[in-house]
């Protein structure tokens, strides 16, 4: 036998197989990479009883691996796997076996042309994908996440991502007013992260979406729909936000469009997250932990619509059927009626009113934020100095909602040995308050 | 200034077939087409830190019907331009290839083992290979260099003779760094 031939002629197959696969000829790559499998699981397995031939045997085993692997012979593949965790010394083709290990488990059940389809389709998404790292942001439970965070996290970072998808769909299709129902319906399903690998613990995982031309998708259409997780991760999402960054965003997309973008994002990056979001950079590999949104970032970015307590309360869909009867009588009739479940906006603030205290003029203007819950009422919170206040009614929610950060600045005021989070709110709070030796006890 | 084709790995470098070889050079031909004309531009290599500038030709001549993904143009012509440095421009005439999961691994010698050779993956130079279209605030020729570093420094080949080999299409530049 003449095995740097046949695995000559084996890689000549998987190059080929690859060609095709890119085409999206996947018979004829399904084909190509089975012959590849079959050529080299005859190389690897010639090395079987040969430990003095490394590092050769090493390399071709895992290549066995692999290929069987892409022509969907998943069994074939287990057989290298094991013998290469069994035998090998090399420490890199043994954590690639162990990533061969998990794919082959998960493919398993699988019929080979199936199984070879996903693994080449997950492969060429992996190359895509954006790595993020979920963290508590303190270690109650150690270093694991919630489902609760991981939940809010995707919520936020989907309405984000939409929203900026939106707007580059819009630009492409050059529609100025604002986009049919059916068209953002269609756009959504467009743009649907798929999860390519996750591990627990601090949760990490990797997100990529679908690349591939389906009947009827436009080019220009698949070309976004293809790179939007990038594009968003990069112009967005890890966007620092300095001034420069914050003009050049407004330049680029009406107020409506960044409010989209940025009032999910701003929950995910404000101060008060259970949790702090981080990403695996392409350049370095080091992992990088995304900056905060403060308010003076959401005050420059965010434009604020004016909303009145009594606007909330009356906001409700109803579906009414209306009949004329004889004599010009009408009926009506309400067949559906629903009210709303939740809002958010954000007020801008000057002045604190504590219900018990002088009020405190701000040195600046400062945005809360306020979210209606139609299980737990309505919200207002202040993230940058962590303080929030909730209640069922608006005023009472507000008038709390004065009294805690009243308390909080008196408290940061007069804290004898600041910890490290009372150091960090001073220094939001000597901004906030001209003179807050005024408010020493 | 040297003026070189493309297509003068087809002659220098043993391994992959000539089929192999056109294919990548095509798509190396498309990525520059996109921002050269007439087949030809003026590119920088930087080798193991000598920099010289020549003349780089190829072939246009061929249907690019089906070399539409930028990433491929990118991935494949980066292979296409490390085969061209290393048999070319270094004499490193043989490459062996081998599959790992999300691609290929390239090993170079300047003589092509003996078809009879058991150990044919012995004692090779092995280079990690990239391209890029043209360059954006997060994704640099220098950033990519300093990626391919990394990758090498946390496989085994790290104690073993490699280099790292990217090319910007763009601007033209390829930068050959010896991994130490």
């Amino acid at each position: 036998m003449k095995p740097k031939l046949i695995h000559q002629e084996a890689m000549d197959y998987s190059f080929k197989a690859r060609q095709a696969f890119e085409q999206d000829n996947y018979t004829l790559a399904f084909d190509l990479f089975n012959k590849a499998a079959d050529l080299e699981s005859q190389v690897a397995k010639f090395y079987f009883d040969k430990p003095e031939l490394e590092p050769t045997r090493s390399i071709i085993i895992r290549s066995a691996a692999f290929l069987n692997i892409k022509a969907g012979q998943i069994e074939q593949a287990k057989e290298f796997i094991f013998f290469g965790l069994l035998n090998t010394k090399d420490t890199l083709i043994k954590e690639q076996l162990n990533n061969a290990l998990e794919l082959a488990v998960s493919l398993g059940n699988m019929a080979p042309n199936e199984a070879s389809r996903e693994f080449n389709y997950i492969s060429l998404l992996r190359q895509r994908s954006i790595h993020y790292v979920i963290e508590p942001a303190n270690l109650s439970f150690g270093h694991s996440v919630s489902l609760e965070s991981i939940k809010e996290f995707s919520e936020s970072y989907l309405k984000s991502l939409k929203a900026f998808a939106i707007s580059k769909f819009k630009r492409v299709l050059k529609i100025e007013d604002e986009v049919e129902q059916s068209i953002i319906n269609e756009i959504e399903k467009l743009v649907n992260p798929l999860v390519t690998s996750s591990a627990y613990g601090s949760f990490k995982f990797s997100i990529a979406n679908d690349f591939l031309e389906r009947p009827g998708d436009k080019r220009e259409l698949v070309e976004i729909k293809a790179n939007v997780i990038s594009k968003y991760h990069h112009e967005i999402f890890t966007n620092p936000l300095s001034d420069d960054d914050i003009l050049a965003i407004k330049k680029d997309y009406t107020d409506e469009e960044v409010n989209d973008i940025f009032r999910p994002l701003a929950k995910i990056k404000s101060n008060n997250t259970p949790y702090k979001v981080g990403y695996y950079d392409t350049d370095d590999f080091n992992k990088k932990f995304v900056s905060k949104i403060v308010n003076k970032q959401k005050q420059k970015l965010i434009t604020v619509k004016q909303i009145t307590q009594e606007d909330i309360g009356e906001l409700e869909s109803s579906l009414v059927h209306k009949r004329s009867g004889k004599g010009g009588r009408t009926s009506k009739q309400v067949i559906f009626k629903e009210q709303i479940k939740s809002a958010e906006y954000e007020i801008k603030v000057s002045e604190i009113s504590p219900k018990d205290d002088k009020p405190l003029l701000l040195s600046e203007e400062i945005m809360v934020n306020m979210t209606f819950d139609s299980n737990k009422g309505f919200t207002f919170s202040f993230p940058d100095l962590n303080v929030q206040n909730t209640d069922i009614a608006y005023n009472k929610a507000l008038e709390g909602f004065y009294n805690t950060f009243y308390g909080k600045i008196i408290g940061v005021i007069n804290a004898k040995e600041p910890n490290e989070e009372e150091q960090r709110d001073w220094s939001i709070v000597k901004k906030l308050i001209t003179n807050p030796e005024a408010l020493k006890k | 200034m040297e003026t070189y084709h493309l297509d003068l790995t087809k002659v220098k470098l043993k391994g992959p077939t000539q089929e192999q070889i056109v294919t990548c050079n095509q798509w190396a031909a498309t990525a520059f087409d996109k921002y050269h004309n007439n087949s030809k531009a003026e590119i920088e290599f930087s080798i193991d830190g000598l920099d010289t500038k020549a003349i780089l030709e190829w072939d246009s001549n061929f249907s690019k019907a089906a070399m539409k993904e930028k990433k491929d143009m990118a991935n494949h012509g980066g292979v296409a331009m490390a085969w061209f440095v290393m048999s070319v421009l270094k004499e490193f005439n043989y490459v062996e290839q081998s599959e790992i999961g999300d691609g290929v691994d390239y090993r170079f010698k300047t003589e092509e083992p003996d078809d009879d050779d058991l150990n044919f993956l012995d004692d090779f130079h092995y280079v990690e290979i990239s391209g890029i279209l043209e360059e954006s605030k997060t994704n640099t020729l220098q950033g990519r260099i300093k990626d391919k570093h990394a990758q090498i420094k946390r496989g085994y080949k790290k104690d073993k003779d490699s280099s790292v080999l990217v090319t910007l299409f763009k601007t033209p530049r390829t930068v050959k760094e010896i991994h130490k």
